[in-house]
């Protein structure tokens, strides 16, 4: 299989006043493209600042990242955005939608920063995925019209509309109740094995560890043991 | 997409939105419609000198009008053929003109009491009331009718200086042509109050014949060139073809030259006043947008760590902020711009009743009552464009804060 991303002795540290906290000491990690990974361990273990790296949210202390072939870590500002635009999709915690913006909207403003279909061509894409998605009817209404669930698949379907070859997902189940979080991530599988997009989760929600095809165990910001299933 | 966001952020905080803009708002206001005022003070008072008293040209016997008050006016003179070249001249060449001739010098006036320096002037009574229609500024008494051989109309103002009314008797003294001390009794008329500053300051009216009575010679120191049409090209035009025949022989003065030192503190009042109202316009607008922007760009750190996330580059993020500076700019400035220019257009057809303090009556060569208000389009355009300048440049510092902003930090927080 292709390795869709390779990470080598990845550190990264805090300065927190006096005191430097290593986050993440000395990762090797690698991805195969169409992989659902979780990244799993107790908090502060370096799950979210693992997946920050590998979105180019967060510069590492030492280290690279390569993604498909190409060390971000390198990347102007400009080429790191333009990485994140084709490339990636995120998910978080707390949905993070644009409050003024609807449903609809926001899963537009995906595509809108692509530039890359014409209006008709994206409300047609949108309104698919939204139907996909199961939300189609909330279309028009804004965020805080929508519940936890709601705004979940939004922010799913945002990630998703644009083709990412990558989706970061940062605990995103963790807000939901079992049942919605059980149907999101069905949602985010059934995706991961028609469009083979590559998955990573940090998590240390037991349904998304029992879900994954390889689960990383972090600790301490090392990694502790991986599980392949 | 970014002015999509923009537009729907501004409303967010629909008053906060709303207070910054009405800062900018009143400002341009304020601005315009002070402007609207003092242009129509300068209108109305240069409008006036040119229908009460000047003209568009005033043309004096050659040296006369430099350093005039250091000579003896009355021993000035056009000649009859000087003068009949000049009225056939301008009789040819313009339709729309007619002459006026008449003599003026400078004397006393007294009421036996104390007395006060003034202008006399002497002019054709039935063609100046056509021309000046001074008979309309008459407020006590008769303008100068037939039987006025000794006979004056004076301000109301001058009459009040020497606590005289219409029908005293006054005695006028002034140099005739001679050089001879000369005084003779004349009955006052009437009283007029033209608003004209000048005028009601410092000038007394008789007929002709009275006047050339008085300096002892039938003869002519001043010629007015007046037309309903005043403005500055049609004067020039009519400047350059008397300049060109007459420029050697005589003074030719436009009413823009004669009224130039107006007109220059006109220009220096109005773009003082600009300037003031300017420098309060970019502080309100900038620093109430800055503030704006800089709370949202603190209230909404997470979101834009999403964008981040999405996509966006520090570019679009900077343009983001500066579209919703530029809105709300636009919001204020626009609609104060607009409504300056609908409250304008209003009071220059009603008038704005304007009171000013008669200390100030001098310096401005108007004293109160109605100003029709002008307010000229490029003026709009330039203060709005301004504001809008300013709530562009304002959003910059929060915009540029807003890129300094990690994202991983901002989306942990």
């Amino acid at each position: 299989m292709d390795k869709n991303i390779i990470i080598k002795n990845l550190s990264k540290e805090y300065v927190m006043g006096k005191v430097i906290v290593k986050a993440v000491n000395n990762i090797d990690l690698d991805f195969e493209k169409g992989e659902f990974t979780v990244l799993a361990g107790p908090s502060g273990s370096g799950k979210t600042t693992v997946l920050n790296a590998i979105g180019g949210m967060d510069d590492p202390t030492n280290g690279k990242i390569l993604v498909d072939n190409v060390n971000i870590c390198e990347l102007s500002n400009s080429e790191i955005s333009d990485f994140r635009k084709d490339k990636l999709g995120f998910i978080f915690q707390q949905y993070n939608l644009i409050p003024v913006l609807t449903a609809f909207e926001n899963i537009r403003f995906s595509l809108d920063i692509m530039k890359k279909l014409s209006k008709k061509e994206k409300a047609i894409k949108v309104e698919q995925i939204m139907e996909e998605m199961d939300i189609l009817e909330y279309k028009k209404h804004r965020p805080d019209e929508l519940s936890g669930g709601q705004q979940q698949r939004v922010a799913v379907a945002r990630a998703l509309v644009k083709d990412p070859e990558i989706i970061l997902a940062d605990e995103p189940t963790a807000n939901l109740d079992s049942k919605t979080g059980e149907t999101i991530l069905q949602l985010m599988k059934r995706m991961n094995v028609e469009k083979n997009i590559t998955f990573i989760f940090s998590s240390h929600d037991k349904r998304i560890i029992e879900f994954a095809k390889r689960v990383v165990w972090l600790e301490d910001g090392k990694i502790k043991n991986i599980e392949n299933r | 997409m970014l002015l999509n966001l923009a537009w729907k952020n501004m409303f967010r905080h629909k008053i906060r939105t709303i207070l910054t803009a009405s800062t900018i708002f009143a400002g341009v206001f304020i601005t315009l419609f002070a402007n609207s005022l003092t242009s129509g003070i300068t209108r109305n008072v240069i409008n006036k000198f040119i229908h009460t008293d000047i003209g568009i040209i005033r043309i004096l016997p050659h040296d006369l009008y430099e350093d005039m008050e250091e000579k003896y006016i009355a021993s000035f003179s056009f000649t009859d053929n000087l003068k009949n070249n000049i009225k056939k001249t301008v009789n040819e060449e313009f339709t729309d003109i007619e002459i006026a001739e008449r003599i003026f010098f400078p004397g006393q006036i007294t009421n036996g009491i104390s007395e006060i320096p003034i202008m006399f002037y002497g002019i054709d009574k039935d063609l100046e009331e056509r021309l000046f229609k001074r008979k309309e500024f008459m407020v006590k008494g008769n303008y100068l009718g037939d039987s006025s051989k000794n006979k004056v109309i004076m301000s109301i103002k001058t009459a009040k200086l020497l606590d005289l009314k219409a029908g005293d008797f006054i005695t006028i003294m002034g140099r005739d042509s001679d050089k001879s001390m000369n005084a003779i009794e004349v009955e006052i008329a009437g009283l007029f109050n033209t608003d004209n500053v000048k005028i009601d300051n410092n000038y007394i009216y008789m007929t002709k014949s009275l006047a050339w009575d008085f300096i002892g010679r039938e003869s002519i120191n001043e010629i007015i060139i007046y037309s309903n049409n005043i403005q500055k090209e049609y004067t020039v035009s009519v400047f350059n073809v008397l300049e060109n025949k007459f420029g050697k022989e005589a003074d030719i003065i436009t009413w823009y030259e004669e009224l130039h030192d107006f007109i220059d503190v006109m220009i220096m009042k109005e773009g003082t006043s600009y300037f003031v109202i300017m420098i309060i316009i970019l502080l309100m607008a900038g620093f109430g947008i800055a503030n704006t922007l800089i709370m949202a760009v603190y209230e909404r750190k997470k979101e834009i760590g999403i964008l981040y996330a999405m996509g966006l580059n520090r570019k679009n993020i900077v343009s983001l902020f500066m579209f919703e500076g530029t809105f709300i700019g636009v919001l204020g400035g626009g609609l104060g711009g607009v409504l300056a220019y609908f409250t304008s257009l209003y009071f220059s057809v009603k008038g704005f009743n304007f009171n000013i303090p008669e200390e100030m009556t001098e310096s401005l060569n108007f004293s109160g009552g109605l100003i029709y208000t002008y307010l000229p389009l490029n003026m709009i355009i330039i203060v709005s464009f301004v504001a809008i300048l300013t709530a562009v440049i304002a959003s910059l510092y929060p915009a540029w804060f807003a890129t300094r902003l990690k994202p991983a930090e901002i989306i942990r927080q």
